[in-house]
């Protein structure tokens, strides 16, 4: 028997030039598998059409932009007395939200939404009556007042709670720093609203020493309608050039006046910006009408049955929206570039 | 020789050659059995699975029922006798199906989820007329549990002896509409629907801020599972699919109490108004597209509408279907 003769499974040792290339050999299949890893785990949902965490750079990031040092307390300590939390809460993100509000979603997601926190209260005597506190975080006060302003129910009651409120039968909605609230009773009587107000007063202690968007003061007078402020963070009056707007209703006689502004980095970005929307407006088959002089470089413009003003004071496009008669609209306009002039001078 | 070495001997080469030989082929064969260099083509239709088509018999002038009142067990009761009474649509022994919307956890006071009481007015109805069983189900966006809970919907079935059927993951199955472009291979509530005899559709009559209308069709995306919400980039198509791959016994939209602002989840009071209308229809195109006037809507400011009718998944003229009326106290 050969006794040199060893097994086929140990025939010999590498050598150094097969030990380096094995080695070679292992870190290029480890670097190709650790590759394929990292894509994965970084796809991009939008692709898919799903809204990803990119969502929350959305929103208004201009010179509209308004910040807050707010901070939401803790949602449990909101419990109005006799009420008690429900369950653990929820929290949602960008990635889930629609889980929450379904299609109302983009609604959020398109203004800058970060995250939800939702919590359940119920009232420890009797069955079936909770309430619901859903706070949105959405970074800035301006992008939380859109959300709020756009959802405003027409016949809301205002409430003198810091930032902005207003209610319904059964709801309490607030802005509160970047925080948008919806508070929402499963009952519309009298002890829930008395519950509400208890949650609202205490989201809004320690607000309303100083206005939370500035602008908003822009917007004066006694024919101001209380509480019918907008701001359009894009697409204002259906137009893609339209960014960061904010509006208001004016009463004029028995009519109603839809007035707007929006404020741009420079004069010469609003006189563009202006002339974009005229040519917007004439390229779809408006047509100039003579305007006065006051305010200078006002344009009026005939458009679907009704009439577009605009014009540009310093740094703000400003106009008028939809009115149905050019001498109110004139009149209107003349007040909101009195109101836009004062504020350069306060600067 | 060191201890290292050894020799290597004709049949010890024979036997690494032919190992190494059937390795290489075996990774080989492998490899050309998985190459694919056409791609993924057009999925076989006939592989697929196909929802049960629950859709009754057609009868001229009995398709549509549209009751003005205020009163749900009232209405419901009378838009059936116009159709020919529940039993056109459940025969005994027959096993039902009933789909509501139980989509958020909300009260029913809110009117985002079909109302408890309608729901189990038809529950009664439905064993009255000889029913085996009948089952209550939805894959709702919020928890199941809570939405089945909040929204009475639970209730209404357990003292109604209906089934309540949650949406476990074995009851789903990938599902193709024909032709579809969104619903291929994609998870639906299968097993229920293949268990069952008759399949009614009840739903809250609602705005919604990205179809423009939550009604009867719309309510069938409660079927669908996985990542639905990628569906609403491209909303209108997938509830014209929906529409094409549901054939149901019947629908009911309930309008007696519409959500004409902030659907679909609404959440004040203030967003809802007295409707007082209620629709029976073996045809939901058709129901859909009396139901949007309610909103103030016209069909055209619904693309869902004519993109359903066009896949042949019901009519929007439904002044030819000869609608009967009628009013309740």
């Amino acid at each position: 028997m050969n006794r040199k003769k060893r097994p086929l499974y140990f025939p010999h040792q590498p050598g150094r030039t097969e030990r380096r290339i094995s080695v070679f050999i292992l870190l290029v299949l480890a670097g190709i598998a650790i590759l394929v890893l990292w894509r994965q785990s970084s796809f991009d949902l939008t692709r898919y059409g799903v809204i990803g965490s990119s969502a929350a750079k959305s929103g208004s990031q201009s010179v509209n932009s308004v910040r807050s040092s707010f901070r939401l307390p803790e949602i449990r300590s909101l419990a109005p007395p006799g009420y008690e939390p429900a369950g653990k809460g929820e929290r949602y993100d960008a990635d889930n939200l629609f889980e929450k509000i379904d299609g109302k979603a983009p609604l959020y997601l398109e203004a800058g939404f970060r995250n939800l926190v939702a919590q359940r209260f119920v009232d420890r005597q009797e069955e079936g009556r909770w309430i619901e506190v859903l706070a949105y975080d959405m970074g800035l006060v301006t992008n939380a007042f859109s959300v709020y302003s756009r959802q405003m129910r027409p016949d809301a009651v205002l409430i003198a709670l810091p930032d902005f409120s207003c209610r319904s039968a059964n709801a309490l909605f607030m802005v509160r720093g970047g925080i948008y609230l919806e508070i929402i009773g499963s009952k519309g009587d009298e002890k829930t609203r008395s519950a509400l107000l208890i949650i609202g007063r205490r989201i809004g202690r320690g607000g309303g020493e100083r206005p939370p968007i500035p602008e908003l003061t822009l917007f004066r007078g006694d024919r101001l309608v209380a509480g019918s402020e907008k701001l359009y963070l894009k697409n204002a009056f259906g137009y893609s050039g339209w960014s960061n707007v904010y509006t208001a209703k004016y009463k004029s006689g028995s009519a109603e006046l839809t007035v707007y502004f929006s404020r741009n980095s420079s004069a010469q970005e609003a006189k563009k910006s202006a002339d974009a929307y005229i040519a917007f407006l004439k390229g779809d088959g408006g047509k100039e009408l003579p305007a006065g002089a006051n305010p200078p470089g006002l344009a009026m413009i005939s458009y679907l049955g009704s009439i577009e003003a605009v014009f540009v004071i310093n740094d703000f496009v400003a106009g008028v929206h939809e009115a149905e008669d050019q001498q109110r609209a004139l009149k209107i306009s003349a007040l909101l570039a009195e109101n836009l002039k004062r504020r350069k001078g306060d600067e | 020789m060191s201890d290292h070495e050894h020799e290597l001997t004709r049949r010890d080469f024979l036997r690494r050659a032919v190992r190494a030989g059937i390795a290489v082929s075996m990774a080989g064969g492998a490899s050309y059995l998985l190459y694919d260099p056409v791609g993924p083509g057009p999925i076989s239709w006939e592989e697929g699975l196909r929802l049960p088509d629950f859709s009754v018999p057609p009868v001229a002038g009995k398709t549509i029922a549209i009751v003005k009142g205020a009163d749900r067990k009232k209405s419901l009761n009378r838009a059936l006798e116009l159709l020919g009474g529940v039993e056109r649509f459940v025969g005994r022994g027959k096993r039902v199906l009933i789909k509501p919307n139980v989509a958020f956890a909300s009260p029913p006071s809110l009117g985002a989820t079909t109302h408890p009481d309608l729901l189990a007015e038809l529950i009664r109805l439905c064993f009255r007329a000889g029913a085996r069983e009948v089952g209550v189900l939805d894959n709702p966006i919020n928890d199941p549990g809570s939405c089945f809970l909040l929204s009475g919907i639970e209730r209404a079935a357990r003292e109604n002896n209906a089934g309540l059927i949650y949406p476990g993951h074995e009851l789903f199955r990938a599902v193709s509409l024909p032709g579809g472009r969104l619903i291929r291979n994609w998870p639906f509530l299968y097993e229920p629907l293949a268990r069952s005899d008759v399949l009614i559709g009840v739903a809250p009559l609602k705005s919604h801020h990205r179809s423009g209308a939550s009604m009867t069709m719309k309510n069938w995306y409660g079927l669908l599972g996985g990542r639905r919400n990628i569906f609403h980039q491209d909303i209108h198509t997938i509830i014209a699919e929906l529409a094409a791959l549901v054939r149901p016994s019947l629908v009911i939209l309930d309008g007696i109490t519409i959500m004409a602002t902030n659907g679909p989840t609404g959440g004040s009071l203030a967003d809802l108004q007295a409707g007082n209308t209620l629709i029976a229809s073996c045809d939901a195109v058709a129901a859909d597209t009396w139901g949007c006037s309610l909103l103030g809507l016209q069909p055209g400011d619904l693309p869902f509408l004519e993109q359903a009718r066009a896949l042949g998944a019901g009519t929007t003229d439904v002044a030819a279907l000869k609608p009967l009326v009628a009013e309740t106290e």
